[in-house]
């Protein structure tokens, strides 16, 4: 029996990585000047700070060096485990850019035709893509890490404010949520036809727990039904969700997001492997769903005009926001136009022809 | 060499290729022609393994081509439109192509630079329809492949690249014993270069047979008679088709020249000869004789 390698292809990764190495270094860039910068100068800004003192102790009178030094500690502390600043941002757009770049855009611009015709099986072509993608959006936070511990090598000072240790936690921490909601996306590149569909749907998909549960509260209390139950499952389960891994590390269910990220991108895998080129730019890459896409969007869209209809209508002519429900019926029907209308051009509109 | 078994195929719910069976012999160049909407773009992609068939099978060298890196190794393809990476530059994709095939010919690859001159730092996208055709023919010359597939691969080129690119592949078939399946709407020019002929019509392939043969069951005449043209003439069931211009005749026979030559001769005419048809007045003719009239197989 042979053994089966990995399907590793040097001159595939080098395509692949080509296409999308500026997305790695302009996410290096963010996360270096929005946090990096920050955190290697520390200890210099301590010292400015302790030097001014000693100039103008005036200024200063009630200040205590060891508290300031505990409040910038535990500053940093908070920062590696929590997200700050742009990091959040580059956690959930640029698994999803990534995504779209490798799969969305090669099949929008039918380049992965020439690839389906060249001597790659269709495994190194998916196994390759993930690899890169992996590559991307890991790599930005392993520079900025090697830079920050680099940094601690170098100074004695920065020492007293972190630790390797922290370092690397932050690090484990976003590879664990990147890894997670790359999976997510890979899986959406693997049911889109382009970038653009894929972005949009894999970002609806990501708030929709969220979301829905949000526009279901609502629509409820239009109707004057208040109830707690959607609270009380948000605050259950939502870390389970995609958005609930912007939580604390230590809030977030590992194991099972670990899980089903491993599932995720067997499904994307799966049905990557299903996929017809000839639907190549479509928006969805499979006609079964199309369905249910259409439906998926009346019902959301129906339900948030229905919403800001009562809403507008009780603003221009009631005053309030007391007012007849025919209104919000009205806002139903004309959401079910708008989302099912919306849909079904989008679907038309990129339709391969034969 | 190429052979393609019972192939259907649907593409958006409508049956574009139905129950295709095609032969390519190696070492042949075989046109494939039909007019627009045919399906022979869709027939071409089914053979490079863009498209997956729905029933039946494309073999190649005696194997599947689905996801078959070996023969892929060695199957050049030409499309209409060349979708290659936009954003590359000429020898980053060229780079891609020598790494990707293993059997590269660098040597061949310099020789044709030599002839179709195109600037290696330039940004594909920014080449125009004729260069990117160009770029084509020379990364699928230089995998050394044995099995070509080209799909109009002419279409938009001025006269002399058209000529160069023809050229190549003819040249390519001498040395190398390459089998050619092309695609185009230009019969005169696949009449030149072509040994075997397909036609495919709303999915179909109608006849598949050598040019040879083709010229050969379907013959123009050429008659001249000092009065009308005799009756018996005029309704034999052998004629496809009669023009006349004064007394001269053109009669366009299939299948029983020397039939119809013998009952010519009966008439004593003043003028007998044969003269040979063209591959897109044998393409017409036999359509018509086929049941297709002149509009529904124009190109």
């Amino acid at each position: 029996m042979g053994l089966q390698t990995l399907p590793f292809n040097k001159t595939l990764f080098k395509k692949d990585w080509k296409m999308t190495k500026w997305l790695c270094f302009v996410a290096a860039g963010i996360l270096f000047f929005t946090m990096t910068l920050g955190v290697i100068n520390t200890y210099n800004n301590y010292q400015r700070t302790l030097k001014e003192v000693e100039e103008h102790p005036e200024r200063f009178s009630d200040f205590d060096a060891e508290v300031h030094k505990d409040y910038i500690k535990e500053s940093l502390m908070r920062m590696f485990k929590r997200l700050t600043g742009m990091e959040p941002v580059v956690i959930i757009f640029m698994p999803m850019a990534a995504a779209a770049l490798l799969f969305g855009e090669e099949k929008r611009k039918k380049t992965l035709e020439v690839l389906s015709t060249m001597p790659f099986t269709r495994r190194e072509i998916f196994f390759n893509k993930v690899i890169v993608a992996c590559v991307n959006v890991f790599l930005p936070f392993l520079i900025n890490a090697v830079i920050m511990l680099a940094a601690l090598g170098l100074s004695k000072g920065l020492r007293n404010f972190y630790s390797a240790g922290m370092v690397m936690s932050w690090l484990g921490a976003d590879v664990f949520r990147l890894f997670v909601v790359l999976s997510f996306s890979l899986l959406f590149a693997s049911i889109t036809g382009t970038s653009i569909s894929h972005l949009v749907l894999t970002i609806i998909f990501f708030i929709f727990p969220i979301g829905f549960a949000g526009l279901l509260d609502m629509n409820m209390s239009l109707w004057g039904y208040h109830t707690s139950v959607i609270d009380t499952f948000l605050n259950t389960f939502g870390t389970y969700t995609m958005p609930g891994l912007l939580d604390g590390i230590e809030n977030i269910p590992i194991v099972f997001h670990l899980i089903s990220a491993i599932v995720m991108i067997i499904a994307a895998k799966l049905l990557f492997d299903r996929n017809k080129l000839e639907r190549s730019g479509e928006t969805l890459e499979f006609e079964s769903i199309e369905t249910f896409f259409k439906v998926g969007v009346t019902v959301c869209t129906s339900l948030l005009i229905g919403v800001i209809f009562t809403w507008l209508i009780g603003g221009i002519i009631f005053f309030s926001g007391d007012v007849p429900r025919i209104v919000t019926i009205v806002g139903y029907i004309i959401g079910i136009l708008i989302g099912w209308f919306i849909a079904s051009y989008s679907i038309k509109l990129n339709r391969v022809k034969a | 060499m190429i052979k393609v078994e019972g192939l259907d195929k649907y593409l958006g719910g409508d049956k574009i290729l139905d129950d295709i069976n095609i032969h390519v012999k190696k070492g042949s160049i075989y046109g494939l022609i039909g007019p627009n909407g045919a399906g022979k773009t869709t027939l071409i992609k089914n053979l490079v393994d863009i498209y997956e068939p729905d029933k039946g099978e494309v073999i190649i060298r005696g194997e599947n081509i689905k996801d078959n890196t070996k023969i892929k190794s060695r199957l050049g393809y030409v499309s209409d439109f060349q979708y290659l990476y936009p954003s590359f530059k000429v020898r980053e994709i060229v780079k891609f192509y020598k790494e990707a095939y293993p059997f590269w010919n660098e040597d061949r690859y310099n020789q044709l630079t030599k002839l179709l001159k195109l600037d290696g730092n330039k940004k594909i996208k920014y080449l125009s329809k004729g260069m990117k055709t160009q770029l084509a023919v020379l990364l699928t010359l230089s995998i050394m492949p044995n099995v070509l597939i080209l799909d109009e691969p002419t279409s938009g080129l001025d006269p002399v690249v058209k000529r160069k690119v023809l050229n190549l592949i003819v040249d390519e078939v001498s040395v190398s014993e390459t089998t050619v399946l092309i695609s185009s709407h230009n019969l005169g020019e696949l009449e030149q270069i072509c040994d075997h002929i397909g036609i495919i019509h709303e999915g179909k392939i109608l006849l598949e047979d050598s040019i040879e043969n083709l010229k050969s069951n379907v013959r123009k005449i050429q008659v001249a008679f000092k009065g009308e043209l005799p009756d018996d003439i005029k309704k034999n069931e052998h004629i496809l088709k009669i023009e006349s211009i004064g007394r001269i005749h053109q009669i366009v026979v299939k299948d029983n020249l020397e039939i119809v030559m013998e009952e010519i001769k009966k008439h004593n005419p003043i003028l007998l000869e044969t003269i040979d048809m063209s591959l897109e007045e044998i393409f017409v003719y036999k359509m018509g004789g086929e049941g297709y009239g002149f509009a529904d197989i124009a190109l």
